[in-house]
């Protein structure tokens, strides 16, 4: 009884509910550069009380489907780029701002230390321009200036990845 | 007393741990294996000595294996419903029958791999580890596995804490309205930016394609599996709080390292494992404390669960243990910033926040340049923001939000301020009442008054969850979810007792518009009810009971922070054997406001409606009403509620005084 009723309800409520959302879950590398670009991240999905529509993947693994794959000496870059590539849209805002949660979890992430954060958030509000050069500018890019600009920079250059 | 257990079990992990270490090593490093004859040997042992033990009954060994005691003529069983995750092929049904093939698994050849493509030992870490310590194996006779897999799996998930997270509800989608729970693995106890860095563990059933009846009859009835998922945590909050625009409350957890290390030993066990997935009672909720469990048994979060499963409810029943929640952080969705940030702001500066959003005004152009830097910087974030809100909403196409976001944001860089500084505006306040201690899910009413000059006795009973009228701490706001509300009416001078109604489900959400937020007002219920008639003979009216069925949909809107008003059209469907034709059905209005005062001790509901039965049985109802709730304690409320109304040509008042109890 509680079953069929409760149909009843979900049934007429409102639309919204079919909207897709291809989630990030295996093959971290293809798709952390396809569809991912420009500052607002295309987005609809609607997940829900534990629920999905989505056909995703059991995700299990860390920035890989199974888990199984060897965690190799780049996993950091690897973590790095698909947390970039996932946050773009607030990680940039927060870099114009030059404060936020987005950027400080990029200067974690880059390993920057405690002393070297203030210059560092500075660093990224006074290179936005060059950082985001036109408007269709991935994570990928945006990483490759950010290290290119880092290198030329007299406090910060010990924090290139390259 | 309930410590004792956690220590024993701490101390026996720790003895585990430094076995397993030396049976690493031992196994890497022996040039010849026993033979098989003296490892069959020693396997007997070991099965004989957990048989003595009554290992089979543990709760360590239930939990690990999902099982749930049976009840009246039904046996026990696990949970799980893949096969893969039982060595026995009784395994589900029979704890010892698996437990004997779970050690007779752990002694096959090193380079067997069963269907998980791993051999037995690593596939089952965390039954190796606690069979280990209770059986205290000998590892020269029983050689353990290297299990690279789940050790580059855990060193990757650099886990040092947890946390369970709860993400409020959603009205826009049903299923989310009750809210949800996750658990996120940290890799710091400290606060600060690497907590959306961490991994979240989630339960989540996969519906496929479907929707609509199939999907929600699916859901309820546990037709969906659900699996454990692991994710990075910001993948987790652009997903509830970015999009699904939902405030987040991060409770972090005490726990030990050790009881850490065995939950995701379990955890890695639990990798395609599926466990139907039902909505109300085994879900997400339930299943993460059933994880929680298996790290933490002494605490028998699960426990007390025994049917409704309301996620809020299994944040309290975490909180409640003493010492386990270590600091609550409320973390507001952008959304709620966002509106926060706007009232600050004169019409004018939010008339310049819309217009640099629409691109009517240019971000680096004189206008915002003649502004004081901070205001300017202010409103070309706000204005970013409400971009991307029109660009989620589908207001705005792709290519032209990209060129213009990027516009925004390079003027916002050039405005400078703030960089490490102060926040110009200081961020909303985290409210007074966190999630869990807002009034409990199930609500008992005592009430009495006069209808029509007959006095009445009223009593109601409601399981869950939250009404509009009680205190809105704690809960998502303009709201409500009932959920088989029954209230039952005794006329003591007549000596006559009706059912006056039996809301199966109602569901209301009152969410405010404004300029950029531009949700639909709803509300849907069906139920019994007792309905007034006029008798064809006389006109009079007599009660007769209706199976009411009502849709509605419009505006509402929040002038005020204490003040909401809405106006719904609504759709009314009654049948039951009292009615002409056995039906009647029509169009509506509902119209009304709330009032509250600060802190929500009092709250006030005026509102009148109109029904129009057209088809069915004709009638016209008119209502209007008033209600009050004044709060005494968190869980209890006095109330008072007046109206006339006017059926046919009959007309009459009601008047109520209630005490309110929630528990």
């Amino acid at each position: 009884m509680r079953a069929i009723l409760m149909a009843l309800v979900l049934a007429l409520a409102p639309a919204g509910m079919a909207l897709a959302d291809n989630d990030v879950g295996c093959g971290v590398g293809t798709q952390i550069w396809e569809g991912q670009k420009g500052l607002p991240v295309k987005l609809a999905a609607s997940f829900t009380n534990g629920l999905t529509f989505q056909s995703i993947s059991i995700t299990f693994g860390l920035l890989n489907c199974n888990g199984k794959d060897t965690v190799t000496a780049d996993a950091s870059e690897m973590r790095l780029r698909h947390y970039a590539s996932q946050n773009f849209d607030r990680l940039a805002e927060d870099m114009a701002r030059g404060q936020g949660e987005s950027l400080e979890a990029l200067a974690y992430l880059l390993r920057v230390r405690a002393e070297d954060r203030a210059a560092f958030r500075a660093f990224a509000q006074a290179h936005f321009d060059e950082l985001f050069t036109h408007d269709h500018v991935t994570a990928g890019e945006m990483l490759g200036s950010l290290d290119a600009l880092l290198a030329e920079d007299q406090e910060l250059s010990a924090y290139t990845r390259s | 007393m309930r410590f004792i257990p956690a220590v024993l079990l701490s101390l026996a992990l720790v003895q585990a741990t430094l076995m397993s270490a030396d049976a690493l090593a031992s196994a890497g490093g022996s040039e010849h294996a026993p033979a098989r004859a003296a490892v069959q040997s020693y396997l007997a042992e070991l099965t004989e000595r957990a048989r003595q033990a009554r290992l089979a009954e543990h709760p360590v060994w239930l939990a690990l294996l999902h099982f749930e005691k049976g009840r009246l003529l039904r046996g026990g069983r696990s949970h799980a419903t893949t096969a893969a995750f039982f060595l026995s092929p009784e395994g589900r049904r029979d704890p010892q029958a698996e437990l004997v093939a779970t050690l007779a698994s752990f002694a096959l050849p090193a380079d067997t791999r069963l269907k998980r493509e791993e051999h037995p030992q690593c596939a089952f870490v965390a039954r190796r580890h606690w069979l280990a310590h209770q059986l205290q194996i000998d590892t020269d006779r029983l050689p353990f596995s290297e299990c690279q897999h789940y050790e580059n799996w855990r060193r990757g998930l650099r886990a040092v804490g947890l946390s369970l997270i709860f993400p409020e509800g959603f009205m826009n989608n049903p299923a989310s309205m009750f809210g949800h729970t996750l658990l996120r693995i940290d890799e710091s106890r400290e606060l600060g930016a690497q907590e959306m860095l961490g991994y979240a563990v989630d339960f989540t059933a996969n519906a496929g394609g479907d929707s609509g009846l199939g999907y929600v009859a699916k859901g309820v009835l546990g037709r969906y599996p659900g699996y454990f998922g692991v994710h990075p945590y910001y993948q987790q909050l652009k997903r509830y709080a970015d999009w699904e625009n939902r405030d987040i409350w991060e409770y972090r957890l005490e726990i030990t390292d050790q009881e850490l290390d065995f939950l995701l030993m379990h955890l890695w066990e639990l990798r395609g494992v599926s466990f139907p997935y039902y909505f109300f009672t085994k879900n997400c909720s339930y299943q993460l404390l059933k994880l929680l469990d298996v790290g933490m048994p002494a605490l028998r979060l699960s426990e007390g669960f025994p049917r409704l499963v309301i996620p809020v409810d299994t944040v309290r029943a975490v909180v409640e243990r003493p010492a386990v929640v270590r600091g609550v952080r409320y973390r507001p969705s952008p959304a709620t910033q966002f509106r926060h940030d706007l009232r600050h702001l004169s019409r004018r500066d939010r008339r310049r926040v819309r217009e640099i959003a629409e691109g009517r005004l240019e971000p680096a152009g004189e206008e915002l340049a003649g502004l004081p830097a901070p205001k300017r910087a202010l409103l070309l974030g706000l204005a970013y923001d409400r971009l991307r809100y029109a660009f989620l909403a589908g207001q705005v196409d792709e290519e032209a939000s990209r060129g213009l976001s990027r516009r925004i944001l390079i003027a916002r860089s050039r405005a400078g301020v703030e960089a490490g500084g102060e926040p110009i505006l200081e961020g909303p306040a985290r409210p007074l009442v966190r999630p869990d201690e807002g009034h409990a899910s199930a609500r008992a009413v005592l009430a009495a008054g006069w209808r029509d000059g007959e006095s009445f006795v009223d009593v109601e009973l409601r399981p869950a969850f939250h009404g509009l009228m009680d205190a809105e701490g704690g809960f998502v706001k303009h709201m409500q979810i009932r959920f088989l509300d029954a209230r039952v009416r005794y006329y003591p001078t007549v000596d006559r007792v009706r059912l006056q109604e039996l809301a199966v489900i109602e569901a209301v959400s009152l969410s405010p518009r404004s300029n950029v937020f531009r949700p639909l007002a709803w509300k849907f219920g069906t139920g019994v009810r007792t309905r007034r008639v006029p008798a064809a003979d006389s006109g009079a009216l007599r009660d007769t009971a209706v199976w009411t069925t009502e849709l509605a949909a419009g505006l509402a809107y929040d002038p005020h922070r204490l003040l909401l008003t809405y106006g719904l059209a609504t759709m009314q469907l009654d049948a039951g054997p009292g009615l002409d034709d056995g039906a009647s059905f029509g169009p509506g209005a509902l119209l009304g406001l709330y009032l509250s005062t600060p802190g929500d001790r009092w709250k006030l509901h005026l509102f009148g409606s109109v029904t129009r039965f057209a088809l069915g049985d004709p009638t016209t109802s008119l209502r209007v009403g008033v209600e009050q709730r004044l709060s005494l304690t968190r869980n209890t409320a006095l109330t008072l509620a007046g109206g006339w109304r006017r059926i046919a040509r009959e007309s009459w008042f009601e008047t109520r005084l209630g005490v309110n109890l929630h528990f």
